[in-house]
C-alpha cells in the first residue's frame, strides 16, 4: 500500500473544499485534494450539458446511495461529482447571504459574519442584474406578476481579467446561462478557487474515492485517509471495468468538504465500534434540512419566446427573504432537467403514449417552456428528525461501506408552503399565458441538502466549533453545508463560501477576516 | 449546445428516465458517446448500413408530424444510419432480436413484418416491460430510442431545413448572419442573442 504525506489533506473540491484549500495553499500549505469525480479546468464552462449530467448525478450512477422513496419517488442527491463540485452545475446561482440567515441557532449574527460576506461577494462576483436590464422571459413574468421581480444574484464576471495565469472573459448577457456558459464567466468553486490553488501548487487528485479517516486508538487525532484511486472515467455498476487501487494519505490536518451527505458518511465509515468519528454529541447525519418544492411546468401559449433564454428570476416584495415562507422563483432549465421533470411528473402508461410523435412535439415546447420551482425554507429550531444515517439494514454499496439511508419529510408547516408557493406560481404563469391545460405538478422534491454535521459552540449538541473544527478531533476540520446549524433560506453555495474563509482564518490563526 | 446536442440529450433525459435508468444513466453515456463521434463524423455514414428493422424503428419513433410543414422522418434525417453507426453490427443485431421478441408477443409477428402501429405497440411494451429487462437491454433500447433522434433537425439540405424552422418558428430566412429569429424584438435584449444555427453544416 502507498502511502504520501500533505500538509492538509481536503476531501472534495467543491465550494467549501476549493476555497478553504486556495486560501490554505496561498499561506503556504503543502495542500491534496481528494476529489471523488474528474479534474477540469476552468475552460469547462459546461457548454456539453451531458458533461454536468453526468456528472451532476454521479453519485446516483455509482449506487453509492440509498434513496429512501419520497411520495414514491426518488429525489437527487444534488452532489456534484467532479472538481468545482456542484457549484459546477447550472446557472451559477449565487444568491446574497442577508441578516435573516443568521437568526439562532446560527450562532452569530450577520454583523459578526459581514467581513465574510463582503469577501465573497467581492471574490466570486456576485451581481444582481438591474430589473429593467432582465431578459423578454424575465419581463413577460414580470408583468403577469404586477411587477416586483428581480434577478437572481449570481456569481460571473462583469469584466475580463487575468488572474493566477488564467483568463476569465466577461459575461456577454446571453442569457443562456441555464445551458452553461459559453464564455467561461461563470464565477464559481472550479473557475475562481480552484485556479488558485493550482498556483499555490496544490495538488487535485480526481477519482478517489475516501473510504476512512484512519485515527488513533481514542479517535481524537486523524492519522491517514484510506482511498481508492479509480479508474479515470470512474465506472459504472455492473460494467465489471472498475480497476481501483487502495492508497494511505498522511497529513497534519484533514477537511472534510464533501458536501451534505457524504461528509457525515465518511465520519460514520471512520468509526470504532459502531460510534462514529466526531461522533459525541450523537448529531453527525442528523438534521439534514433543505428546501422542498413542487416544480410546475407549464408552456406559454406565444411564439415570441425563447424561456431559456432568461434571468432566473424571484419575486421580491416580502417574498424574496421567505417573508411568507417561500422563495417564488421562475427557472430556466436544460433540457435534460425539463424532460427528467415531464418523466417525474407522467404516469407510466402516460409516458408510454409519449414515444412517437408527442415526443417530438413535446421537445418543440422547450422554446416557450415555463417553470417556477418555488423554494420553501425549512421550519425548525435548529433540530429536525430528517437524517443520513448508515442503512438500518446493513445494505453496503460495492465497496462494502454502508450505504446511507435518507430519511426526508416536511413538517406540516413545510408542507403547507410548498403548496402555497404552487398555487402562486401557477397563477403568474397563468396570467404570462401558460396554456391551462398544460400545467403540470411535480411531486414534491427538495434541493439544496444542508445540515448533518452542525457546528455550534456546545459540544454535546454539535459536531464542529465556530471554527469547522470538530469538538472531538484535534486535526480535523469540516467545511461544507453540512455545518449549517438552522433552517437555511436562500442558496447555501454563498454562505458555505464564507464559511470556508472562516474556517481558513481559524486554521491559519488570522486576524478576521481574510484580507 | 447546438441543436443537435439539444436533440440527443432530451431525448437521452427523456428516455433514459423513462427506462428507470437511475441518473439517466446510460442514456447520456451512450448520447455523449454519439456526440462525440458526431462531432468528427456528423453524418455517421461511413458506419454499417441499418439493418431494415432499425430503419423501422428509428420512423416509428420519429414520424414526421403532419403538422409541420416539410417534415421529415427519422430515416430522411439519417437517423437510422446514426443508430447504426452507434451500434455497430452486433449492436444491430441484437437490437433486432429484441425488437422481434417483443413483436412476437404482442402482434404474433416479427418486427418488420408489423405495421407502424404494431411496431409502435412493440416498443411500447418493451418499455413498459422495463423492469423485467437486463439491463444491457435497457441500455440498448435506451440507446435505440435516443440515438433514433440524432439528426433530426440537421441532416438535411440548407433548402429542407429552412423550410422545417421556418415553420417551427426557429429561424429568420431572411436573417443574413443565419441565425435563430430573434425572439424578443422590442425589448432591451433583442441584439443580444445571435445563436447560430449551423445553417448548410453538412454542405
Amino acid at each position: 500500500m502507498k502511502s504520501e504525506h500533505a500538509d492538509v489533506v481536503i476531501v472534495g473540491a467543491g465550494a467549501g473544499g476549493a476555497t478553504l484549500g486556495a486560501e490554505l495553499a496561498e499561506a503556504g500549505a503543502k495542500v491534496v485534494f481528494l476529489e471523488a469525480g474528474k479534474d477540469l479546468d476552468i475552460t469547462y464552462g459546461s457548454p456539453d450539458h451531458f458533461a454536468d449530467s453526468q456528472m451532476f448525478f454521479k453519485t446516483q450512477q455509482d449506487g453509492l446511495f440509498w434513496h429512501e422513496q419520497y411520495t414514491g419517488r426518488n429525489w437527487r442527491t444534488d452532489m456534484g461529482e467532479c472538481a468545482g463540485g456542484g457549484t459546477t452545475a447550472y446557472a451559477g446561482v449565487l444568491e446574497e447571504s442577508t441578516p435573516r440567515d443568521y437568526i439562532p441557532p446560527w450562532p452569530f449574527s450577520y454583523e459578526e459574519f459581514e467581513p465574510y460576506i463582503e469577501l465573497t461577494k467581492k471574490r466570486y462576483h456576485v451581481y444582481r442584474w438591474p430589473v429593467e436590464e432582465l431578459s423578454h422571459y424575465a419581463q413577460i413574468l414580470n408583468d403577469a406578476a404586477g411587477g416586483g421581480l428581480v434577478a437572481t444574484a449570481s456569481g460571473f464576471n462583469r469584466e475580463p481579467y487575468v488572474e493566477y495565469g488564467v483568463y476569465h472573459d466577461r459575461c456577454r448577457r446571453c442569457r443562456c446561462c441555464i445551458l452553461g456558459c459559453r464564455y467561461n464567466a461563470k464565477a464559481n468553486a472550479l473557475t475562481i478557487a480552484l485556479p488558485k490553488a493550482r498556483f499555490h501548487k496544490a495538488e487535485i487528485k480526481p477519482n478517489c474515492f475516501v473510504k476512512k479517516l484512519n485515527t488513533n486508538a481514542d479517535m481524537t487525532k486523524v492519522e491517514s485517509i484510506t482511498y481508492l484511486q479509480r479508474t479515470q472515467n470512474g465506472a459504472i455498476p455492473g460494467d465489471g471495468i472498475e480497476d481501483i487501487e487502495e492508497k494511505t494519505i498522511t497529513a497534519d490536518k484533514f477537511v472534510l468538504a464533501a458536501g451534505s451527505m457524504m461528509t457525515p458518511m465518511i465520519l460514520h465509515w471512520s468509526g470504532q465500534n459502531g460510534v462514529a468519528l466526531a461522533n459525541s454529541s450523537g448529531q453527525v447525519g442528523k438534521n439534514l434540512r433543505g428546501h422542498f418544492f413542487r416544480a410546475t411546468y407549464g408552456v406559454l401559449d406565444r411564439q415570441d419566446v425563447r424561456t431559456y433564454q432568461g434571468n432566473l428570476v424571484e419575486l421580491n416584495d416580502g417574498y424574496q427573504n421567505f417573508d411568507k415562507g417561500y422563495l417564488l422563483e421562475f427557472n430556466m432549465v436544460a433540457p435534460p432537467t425539463y424532460m427528467g421533470g415531464m418523466v417525474e411528473v407522467m404516469q407510466t402508461q402516460d409516458l408510454v403514449n409519449m414515444i412517437g410523435l408527442p415526443f417530438k412535439k413535446l421537445m418543440r415546447d422547450y422554446s416557450r417552456l415555463v417553470v417556477s420551482a418555488p423554494l420553501v425554507r425549512s421550519y425548525d429550531e435548529g433540530f429536525t428528525e430528517n437524517s443520513v444515517l448508515p442503512h438500518p439494514d446493513g445494505k453496503t454499496n460495492r465497496y462494502d461501506l454502508p450505504l446511507p439511508h435518507v430519511t426526508f419529510e416536511p413538517n406540516e408547516q413545510e408542507a403547507k408552503w410548498v403548496e402555497d408557493a404552487m398555487e402562486h406560481a401557477k397563477t403568474i404563469m397563468l396570467k404570462a399565458g401558460a396554456d391551462p391545460d398544460r400545467l403540470l405538478n411535480g411531486g414534491v422534491d427538495v434541493v439544496h441538502k444542508v445540515g448533518t454535521c452542525r457546528m455550534g459552540s456546545d459540544p454535546t449538541n454539535s459536531v464542529t466549533d465556530l471554527g469547522g473544527k470538530c469538538h472531538d478531533v484535534d486535526n480535523l476540520w469540516i467545511s461544507d453545508g453540512s455545518r449549517f446549524p438552522g433552517p437555511l433560506l436562500a442558496n447555501c453555495a454563498f454562505i458555505i463560501y464564507a464559511l470556508a474563509y472562516q474556517i481558513a482564518d481559524s486554521m491559519l490563526d488570522r486576524d478576521i477576516p481574510t484580507k | 449546445m447546438n441543436r443537435r446536442e439539444f436533440v440527443i440529450v432530451s431525448s437521452a433525459a427523456f428516455f433514459g428516465a423513462m427506462m428507470g435508468l437511475p441518473g439517466e444513466r446510460n442514456g447520456f453515456a451512450m448520447a455523449s458517446e454519439a456526440v462525440q463521434r458526431l462531432k468528427s463524423n456528423p453524418l455517421g455514414l461511413d458506419g454499417p448500413d441499418p439493418l431494415p428493422e432499425i430503419t423501422a424503428a428509428v420512423n416509428v419513433l420519429v414520424p414526421a408530424d403532419p403538422d409541420i410543414p416539410g417534415d421529415f422522418k427519422g430515416s430522411d434525417y439519417n437517423g437510422d444510419r446514426v443508430v447504426a453507426y452507434v451500434l455497430g453490427d452486433m449492436g444491430q443485431a441484437s437490437a433486432v432480436g429484441f425488437l422481434n421478441k417483443y413483436a412476437q408477443e404482442t402482434a404474433s409477428k416479427d418486427f418488420i413484418d408489423c405495421n407502424d402501429d404494431e411496431r409502435l405497440g412493440t416498443i411500447q411494451a418493451i418499455v413498459l416491460a422495463r423492469a423485467e429487462l437486463e439491463g444491457d437491454m435497457r441500455d440498448l433500447l435506451t440507446g435505440l430510442l435516443t440515438m433514433s433522434m440524432i439528426g433530426t433537425f440537421e441532416n438535411n439540405s440548407s433548402e429542407e431545413n429552412e423550410v422545417l424552422f421556418e415553420s417551427m418558428g426557429w429561424y429568420d430566412p431572411n436573417d443574413p448572419a443565419g441565425t435563430f429569429r430573434i425572439p424578443n424584438e422590442g425589448y432591451v435584449d433583442a441584439q443580444i442573442f445571435p445563436v447560430t444555427l449551423k445553417k448548410g453544416l453538412l454542405k
